[in-house]
C-alpha cells in the first residue's frame, strides 16, 4: 500500500505554511519591527494618510519596497522553480533533470551575461532598428536573453542527452552544456569591464536581494502564464512518463508536447535568472517532495511543487538575509548547501529504479 | 457650472507607479546640502580611512566588509561587501549619510535608501593625487569636518613622493601579479590600483593591458621586471617571493626574479583606488627602488 | 477492412537490406491474428510503421483514412487514441504511480464522470488479473505483473471509443513475461476482445499458443510475408522448418496439434 496524503489534508497544511512562512519573511530582517508595527506600516505603506497610524516612515518603507517585494519575488522565484524542475523531470522521464544540474540555469545566464557585457553595443544596434519603441522594451532586454539562453540550452541538452533514455547520457549532457556555459561566461569575464564583472559574478550565486516591483511585476506576469500553460498539458506529461510511444498512442502530440515545455520552460527560467541568478537545487528537491506525500501526478505535482518551491524559498531566503544580518548571505548558497546532499542521496536511490 | 475634479484618481495612479518603479521622486534630496550627520556608513577602506583622519570616526555606525578598522577603534557592525549593500541591513542601522566610492551598489539600494532620505555621497575613485585631494575636499564638507589639515598631509607625502620620483635616474620595471594557486599568475594592468601605487613610486607598470589578466609564462620573461609586487595577504603563501620562483621558475630569468627583488604591498592599499594607506605604501616602494639604485 | 498494408518496405538507415519488402496485409475485425517470424525478422517493426513510429515506403490505411491523415491534427489523434491501442512488450514507467493510477492514464482527463471511471478500472484490471495489485507502486512490480497492467491500461483506453466503431489492438509479444496460465488467460482475453468489434494482432514465439488462440496466422521470415492462413493450414513442419530453420514434430494431443 502506497502513502499518499489527500488534497483534503495537504493542500490546507501547505497554504497554512506559506501564510506562516509569508508572516516570517515579513517580520524577520535586519531592521527591528515588532509585528503589530509590520501589520500597521503596511497599511500605512498601502493608504498613506488614510488610517491614523502612527508608524515611523521608515518602516513602512522597509515593509512595502523591500521585504513585500522580496517576499513576492521569492515565491515567484520558488515557484518557477520547482513547477520547473517538475516539468523538466517529466518530460524528461528522470527525477535527476533540474533546471541548475542540466545547464538550463548556466544556458539563461549567459543569455543575461550577453546583455551585461554587451549591453551597450545591442541597445545601440536594437535603438537604431527600432526607435524610441526600443527605449520602452529595454527593461525586457534581460529576461528576453536569458530566456533564450535557457531554451538554446534546455534543447542541446535533450538532443544531446539521448532524449532523456538514458540518465547517464542526460547528467553528462547537462555537464558539457554547463561547461560550455561556463566557457562563454568565462569569455565574457576576459573582455567586461570590472562592474559588469562583478555583476556576472553575483550571477553564479542566486540572492534575491534585487527584488524590485519591476522584478516582482515581469516574472510574476511570466510565472502565472507559464505554470498555467503548462498545467493544461499535465495529463499528456502523465502520459509521457509511461514512455513516448505510449503517450503517443495515447493521443498526445509528443513533439509538440516537447517543444512546448522547452520554450515555456525556457521563458520562466530565464526570466527568474534575469532577476535573482542562479539558484540551485530547489527545482530538485520540491517535485521529490510532492512526489513523496502526493504520487507523480502532474495535475496535482505542477501546482504542489510552485506552492512548496514559494515557501522553501521565502523560508531560505529569510534565514538567509537574518544569520549575518545586517550582511546578508546570498541564497543560492543556502539552497545548494541543503540541495546538493539532497542530489547524492537522489543519485544513490536510482538503484532502486522507482521515483 | 461644477466640473468633477479629473486628477485625483490620476494622482493616486501616477504615485502607485512611481512606488511600483522604485519611486524616484526623492531623488533630488541627496544633492541638497546636508547639516553635520551624526549617523554615517562608509563603504570602502579607503573611504573610511578618510573618514577616520578626517575625524568622523565618532559618526560611524557600521561599514562594509572590505574595510578594516584600526585595532583599537570600537567594534561596529558589518554591512556587507560594498558591491552588494543590502538595502535593509543598511537601513536599520538608521543612518543619515552613506559614503563610498563610485562603484558602491546595487544600484536598486542605493534608490531605496535616498527614498528614505539617507543621503548618498559617491567618490570616484581616486587614480591619481588630485582627485585623492578633490575626495578630502568633498568628505570634509559632507562630514562637517576641517579638511585642510588631511589636505596639507597629503600633499606633502605627494610632494616628497614627487621629489623622490625625480630622483630616480632610469625608473624601475615593476610588475604586480596575484598568484593563483596552480593556475599560474594574474598581472594587474591599466586602470588597476596596483598600476596607479607603481607610477607614485616612479616606477613603470611592465604590462599595458587593462585591468588584471592572466599572464603568459614567456611574456613573463620578454617583460623584464625588476621588482615584483604582490599583496600581503599572499606574503606568507608565496614565503615573501621566494615561493613564486618555485611557482614559477621562469621568473629566475627576470632581473627581479636574479636578486629576488619582491615587495608585498599592504592589501588595503589597493582597493578602491589611492587612499591614504596607498600613499604611505608607495613611499615604501620608493624607499625600496631608490636604494636599489 | 480496419487496417490495411499495401506494397510496404522497410530499411533502416545504413542496413544493407530492407527488413521488410513490399508486404501487402489486411486485417479485419473479430479476428485475432498471429504474427509470427524468427527474431529479428521485422514483426515488431511492422507495429511501429503501423503505428507511425518508423519511416517506411508504401502506403497504410488505418480505420478507413491514409495512416498519416491521422496525426495531422490533435483532435485526429484523440479519436485514434480511442480506437486503436498497442501493448508494448516492455515498459519503462519509473516513477511511483500505483496501478490503478496506471491504468486510469489509459481513461486520460475526458469526460467520463468518476464513479464510470472507477468502474471501468476495476472491470479491466480483473479482466487482466491485476486488481488486487491495485495499490501497489507499478515500478516494483515483476515484468509479467506490469505486462498485464499495462493490458488493463490499453483495454481500458479502448473502452472510450463509440459503442459502434470498430477497433484495433496490437499487442507485442503479450505473453513473453507471463507464467503458463496468465498466458492462457490474456490469449482468451485478446480473443473476447476480437469479438467486440476489434482486430487484434498479437506478436507471438509460442506456435501452440497461435494455433490454439489465433484465427489466423502470419510468418514473416526474410523481409517477406511466408504463409498466411488459418493455423490448421499453417501448422507444418515443412513450412514451419522453411520460416524458422527448424524441423519440429507434429503430434495430436486431445483434439489438438501440438509443435515438439
Amino acid at each position: 500500500m502506497e502513502f499518499r496524503l489527500s488534497d483534503k489534508s495537504l493542500l490546507p497544511v501547505l497554504i497554512a505554511l506559506l501564510l506562516l512562512g509569508s508572516g516570517l519573511s515579513l517580520a524577520v530582517g535586519a531592521m527591528h519591527i515588532t509585528w503589530q508595527d509590520v501589520v500597521a506600516g503596511l497599511l500605512h505603506w498601502s493608504w498613506p494618510g488614510a488610517l491614523e497610524l502612527d508608524v515611523p516612515d521608515q518602516y513602512a518603507l522597509v515593509l512595502g519596497e523591500i521585504r513585500l517585494p522580496r517576499l513576492l519575488l521569492g515565491l515567484i522565484v520558488g515557484g518557477t522553480l520547482g513547477m520547473c524542475g517538475a516539468v523538466l523531470q517529466g518530460m524528461f522521464r528522470n527525477p535527476l533533470a533540474e533546471p541548475g544540474i542540466i545547464g538550463v540555469s548556466s544556458g539563461a545566464a549567459v543569455g543575461a551575461g550577453t546583455v551585461l557585457v554587451f549591453g551597450s553595443v545591442l541597445a545601440g544596434t536594437l535603438g537604431a532598428w527600432m526607435g524610441t519603441l526600443f527605449e520602452q522594451v529595454q527593461w525586457f532586454l534581460l529576461p528576453a536573453f536569458a530566456s533564450a539562453g535557457a531554451i538554446l540550452a534546455t534543447w542541446l541538452v535533450y538532443v544531446l542527452g539521448d532524449r532523456g533514455r538514458s540518465v547517464v547520457m542526460m547528467l553528462l549532457a547537462g555537464i558539457a552544456v554547463s561547461a560550455l556555459a561556463g566557457a562563454v561566461l568565462g569569455m565574457f569575464a576576459y573582455v567586461a569591464t570590472d562592474t559588469a564583472l562583478r555583476d556576472m559574478t553575483m550571477w553564479q550565486l542566486g540572492s534575491l536581494a534585487g527584488a524590485t516591483w519591476t522584478s516582482v511585476l515581469v516574472t510574476g506576469c511570466i510565472f502565472i502564464a507559464s505554470s498555467a500553460l503548462l498545467w493544461l498539458r499535465a495529463g499528456d506529461l502523465n502520459a509521457l512518463l509511461l514512455g513516448e510511444s505510449e503517450a503517443r498512442h495515447l493521443g498526445v502530440d509528443v513533439l509538440g508536447l516537447k517543444r512546448q515545455i522547452i520554450v515555456l520552460n525556457g521563458i520562466a527560467v530565464g526570466a527568474v535568472v534575469s532577476v535573482s541568478g542562479i539558484i540551485g537545487f530547489v527545482g530538485l528537491v520540491v517535485p521529490h517532495i510532492v512526489r513523496l506525500l502526493r504520487g507523480p501526478d502532474h495535475r496535482f505535482l505542477i501546482p504542489y511543487s510552485a506552492l512548496l518551491g514559494g515557501l522553501l524559498l521565502t523560508v531560505a531566503d529569510t534565514i538567509a538575509r537574518s544569520v549575518f544580518a545586517p550582511a546578508e548571505l546570498p541564497v543560492g548558497i543556502l539552497t545548494a548547501i541543503i540541495g546538493a546532499p539532497f542530489f547524492l542521496f537522489l543519485l544513490w536511490q536510482q538503484r532502486r529504479q522507482i521515483f | 457650472m461644477n466640473f468633477p475634479k479629473p486628477c485625483n484618481w490620476r494622482w493616486k495612479w501616477k504615485r502607485s507607479l512611481s512606488r511600483l518603479f522604485g519611486a524616484s521622486a526623492l531623488m533630488l534630496v541627496s544633492s541638497v546640502a546636508l547639516a553635520v550627520p551624526e549617523r554615517v556608513i562608509s563603504a570602502g577602506h579607503s573611504i573610511t580611512e578618510l573618514v577616520l583622519a578626517l575625524g568622523g570616526g565618532d559618526s560611524l555606525v557600521a561599514v562594509d566588509s572590505s574595510t578594516r578598522l584600526p585595532a583599537d577603534f570600537r567594534v561596529l557592525p558589518v554591512v556587507g561587501y560594498y558591491r552588494h549593500l543590502p538595502a535593509e541591513g543598511l537601513l536599520a542601522q538608521n543612518p543619515q549619510l552613506l559614503v563610498g566610492g563610485n562603484h558602491m551598489g546595487p544600484a536598486n539600494t542605493l534608490t531605496l535608501l535616498e527614498n528614505s532620505g539617507v543621503g548618498i555621497v559617491q567618490l570616484p575613485e581616486a587614480e591619481s593625487g588630485e582627485q585623492l585631494l578633490e575626495n578630502i575636499q568633498r568628505l570634509g564638507e559632507v562630514l562637517g569636518k576641517p579638511a585642510e589639515a588631511v589636505k596639507q598631509s597629503v600633499e606633502e607625502q605627494l610632494a616628497s613622493l614627487a621629489r623622490a620620483r625625480a630622483a630616480l635616474s632610469q625608473p624601475p620595471r615593476i610588475l604586480f601579479v596575484r598568484a593563483q594557486s596552480g593556475r599560474g599568475l594574474k598581472a594587474a594592468g591599466v586602470g588597476t590600483s596596483p598600476d596607479s601605487l607603481i607610477r607614485l613610486a616612479g616606477g613603470v607598470n611592465v604590462v599595458t593591458f587593462d585591468g588584471y589578466k592572466q599572464l603568459s609564462d614567456e611574456a613573463l620573461v620578454e617583460l623584464r621586471p625588476d621588482w615584483i609586487l604582490f599583496s600581503d595577504d599572499q606574503a606568507d603563501q608565496l614565503r615573501d617571493g621566494a615561493e613564486l620562483l618555485v611557482w614559477q621558475p621562469l621568473l629566475k630569468l627576470t632581473p627581479a626574479g636574479k636578486r629576488a627583488a619582491f615587495f608585498a604591498v599592504d592589501g588595503y592599499a589597493l582597493l578602491g583606488g589611492l587612499g591614504l594607506a596607498s600613499l604611505r605604501e608607495a613611499k615604501k616602494l620608493n624607499d625600496k627602488i631608490a636604494v636599489d639604485r | 477492412m480496419l487496417l490495411e498494408i499495401s506494397d510496404l518496405s522497410i530499411r533502416y538507415p545504413r542496413a544493407e537490406s530492407p527488413l521488410l519488402e513490399h508486404i501487402s496485409l489486411s486485417f479485419q475485425c473479430g479476428e485475432v491474428t498471429a504474427l509470427l517470424g524468427p527474431n529479428g525478422c521485422g514483426k515488431t517493426s511492422l507495429l511501429r510503421a503501423i503505428s507511425g513510429e518508423l519511416d517506411y515506403a508504401g502506403h497504410i490505411q488505418l480505420l478507413g483514412r491514409p495512416q498519416t491523415d491521422w496525426y495531422r491534427s490533435q483532435k485526429a489523434r484523440r479519436a485514434l487514441a480511442r480506437r486503436y491501442g498497442l501493448l508494448a512488450q516492455h515498459s519503462n514507467l519509473n516513477f511511483a504511480f500505483t496501478c490503478r493510477e496506471v491504468v486510469q492514464l489509459g481513461l486520460g482527463p475526458g469526460s467520463l464522470s468518476r464513479a464510470e471511471q472507477e468502474t471501468r478500472i476495476q472491470h479491466y484490471m480483473q479482466c487482466a488479473d491485476v486488481w488486487h495489485l491495485r495499490d501497489r507502486l507499478f515500478p516494483s512490480l515483476s515484468g509479467g505483473e506490469k505486462q498485464r497492467v499495462q493490458l488493463a491500461r490499453v483495454l481500458s483506453q479502448l473502452s472510450l471509443a463509440d459503442p459502434n466503431d470498430e477497433k484495433i489492438l496490437l499487442l507485442d509479444e503479450p505473453t513473453s513475461a507471463l507464467d503458463l496460465k496468465h498466458q492462457h488467460e490474456v490469449l482468451t482475453l485478446a480473443r473476447e476482445v476480437a469479438d467486440e468489434k476489434t482486430a487484434v494482432i498479437a506478436v507471438l514465439h509460442d506456435l501452440n499458443l497461435a494455433a490454439r488462440y489465433a484465427d489466423r496466422m502470419v510468418m514473416l521470415a526474410r523481409g517477406r510475408i511466408q504463409a498466411d492462413g488459418t493455423p490448421a493450414n499453417l501448422l507444418q513442419p515443412a513450412l514451419i522448418e522453411q520460416v524458422y530453420g527448424y524441423r519440429g514434430q507434429l503430434v495430436d494431443v486431445a483434439g489438438y496439434s501440438a509443435l515438439l
